[in-house]
């Protein structure tokens, strides 16, 4: 480990690794820190990845895949459910394999990489972000660099030392809980999405297979809703009515803000990837490969920041117009999608379901499907004016 | 006064039997006083403002103001 980098990655996970190699890979000095001492672990995920979104930043593996998604159900309480096409081949994969690589990606192009390292405060010069303090191993170091990648997760520090508001609202804030389970029997190529308001209220719940009787059977509710009944209780309570003689082969609890990213991800020698960021999507709070994106996207930005020998907030802001451009209006849409489904109560949203599972779906966008289902329930129309335009912003 | 004093007493309180350190507390503290160091969760007890917010969403329930 050098005393002074070109940049510093805080946290190695997808968009961490990501960010340090497409540094590294640009020929700058690059240090990668991780707080764990080992990367991938604990796995705090559903684990499901899109096939073509992955492509870029690794070679699909079968050692990381788990299980090979062709089918989606969506499902309520109720009994009823809707196969829906999905809209491209999904992977559960093994994150613990998954993230490993990914760091070694990193390593391989030149990045230094530390676990057990964890960055204790930023040292900043007149506002700009000139370098990193850090514990590593149990001792204390300052390490000087130009820019600061925040790659710290959901419980993200470094974003906030360094200026930045990442505290979501209650409202917007997933919590939730997961079980391994084995000993279960699973369609292994069908993620299922369970929704209900007595079930998991203001989130959902899912099944995602692992492999032979394996699957990530978890939820999460709205913050909101997690005074009364934890999200633990939930699932337990879900797990009790599908799974009841399954094993526990492992448990992971969390919390994922459903906001869209935040609005400001840079700061002077500052810069905020992946779950820090908020770049989760705001319906299924899914974000391993959002987190890769953004991270490429504020490599993009970084590396002609340091061509040009300017690392201020206004020369970095690059990459938050880069993420507006691909995913602003998409993010929101599908944030209103998520208010609208959690204010429907479980009778209409039974209807909607077998009103869609007569639909020929093979053939249609997600917005067909909603104009398709709207025409059945005029009642909707109450939302409608959100709903339309969502429809048709996802059908474009 | 009395009522301030009584109010600034209650502090949340970590049962580390029960936390899984997921960290979903320290993203939703507004004036960021919890600190996770992988297997310990601590609170700030002077800049905690009592607003609860930890304590009513933790997923497992870790998390209690006492007394």
């Amino acid at each position: 480990m050098l005393s002074h980098y070109d940049a510093v990655v805080v946290g190695a996970g997808p968009a961490g690794s990501v960010a340090a190699r497409k540094l590294a890979q640009h020929g700058l000095n690059v240090l990668l820190i991780e707080k764990r001492q080992e990367i991938g672990v604990p796995v705090r995920c559903a684990e499901a990845i899109g096939d073509e979104p992955t492509r870029p930043y690794i070679d699909i593996d079968p050692r990381w895949i788990n299980a090979t998604i062709t089918r989606y159900a969506i499902c309520n309480s109720a009994g009823d459910h809707v196969n829906v096409p999905p809209a491209g081949l999904t992977y559960v994969v093994d994150r613990k394999v998954f993230d490993w690589e990914l760091a070694h990606l990193a390593s391989k192009a030149g990045a230094h990489i530390r676990t057990r390292t964890s960055a204790t405060n930023l040292i900043r010069e007149n506002g700009q972000v000139t370098g990193v303090r850090i514990t590593s191993m149990g001792k204390e170091y300052a390490i000087q660099c130009r820019l600061v990648i925040a790659a710290d997760g959901t419980e993200s520090q470094v974003a906030r030392w360094g200026g930045l508001n990442t505290v979501p609202p209650m409202a917007d804030f997933y919590v939730g809980f997961q079980y391994l389970l084995g000993g279960i029997r699973v369609d292994p190529t069908r993620c299922e999405y369970h929704v209900g308001t007595a079930l998991a209220p203001g989130g959902y719940a899912w099944v995602f297979p692992k492999g032979d009787d394996t699957a990530n059977v978890g939820l999460v509710i709205s913050a909101n809703h997690a005074a009364e009944v934890s999200a633990q209780t939930y699932l337990d309570r879900f797990v009790a009515r599908l799974f009841p003689k399954a094993n526990i082969l492992g448990a992971v609890a969390g919390g994922i803000p459903a906001t869209g990213a935040l609005k400001k991800m840079v700061a002077d020698g500052l810069m905020v990837v992946g779950d820090a960021a908020h770049q989760a999507d705001p319906l299924t709070a899914g974000g391993i490969n959002l987190g890769m994106i953004g991270a490429d996207m504020a490599a993009q930005a970084a590396e002609k920041a340091f061509d040009a020998g300017d690392l201020s907030a206004q020369a970095l802001s690059e990459y938050e117009k880069l993420w507006r451009d691909r995913f602003g209006v998409q993010h929101r849409a599908l944030y209103q999608i998520r208010k609208i489904i959690a204010s429907m109560d479980d009778a209409l949203f039974g209807k909607l379901i077998r009103t869609a599972a007569q639909l020929p779906l093979q053939d249609m966008g997600l917005g067909e499907i909603l104009l398709a289902v709207l025409r059945h329930h005029p009642q909707l129309l109450l939302e409608s004016r959100k709903l339309i335009t969502t429809g048709l912003v996802i059908m474009k | 006064m009395f009522l301030r004093q009584q109010v600034q007493e209650r502090q949340v309180v970590v049962d580390h039997n029960l936390c899984f350190f997921c960290g979903a507390c320290v993203a939703i503290c507004p004036p960021d006083s919890i600190f996770l160091d992988n297997t310990h969760l601590s609170i700030d007890d002077k800049t905690c403002t009592r607003c609860e917010r930890c304590v009513r969403m933790c997923p497992v329930h870790a998390l209690s103001m006492e007394p």
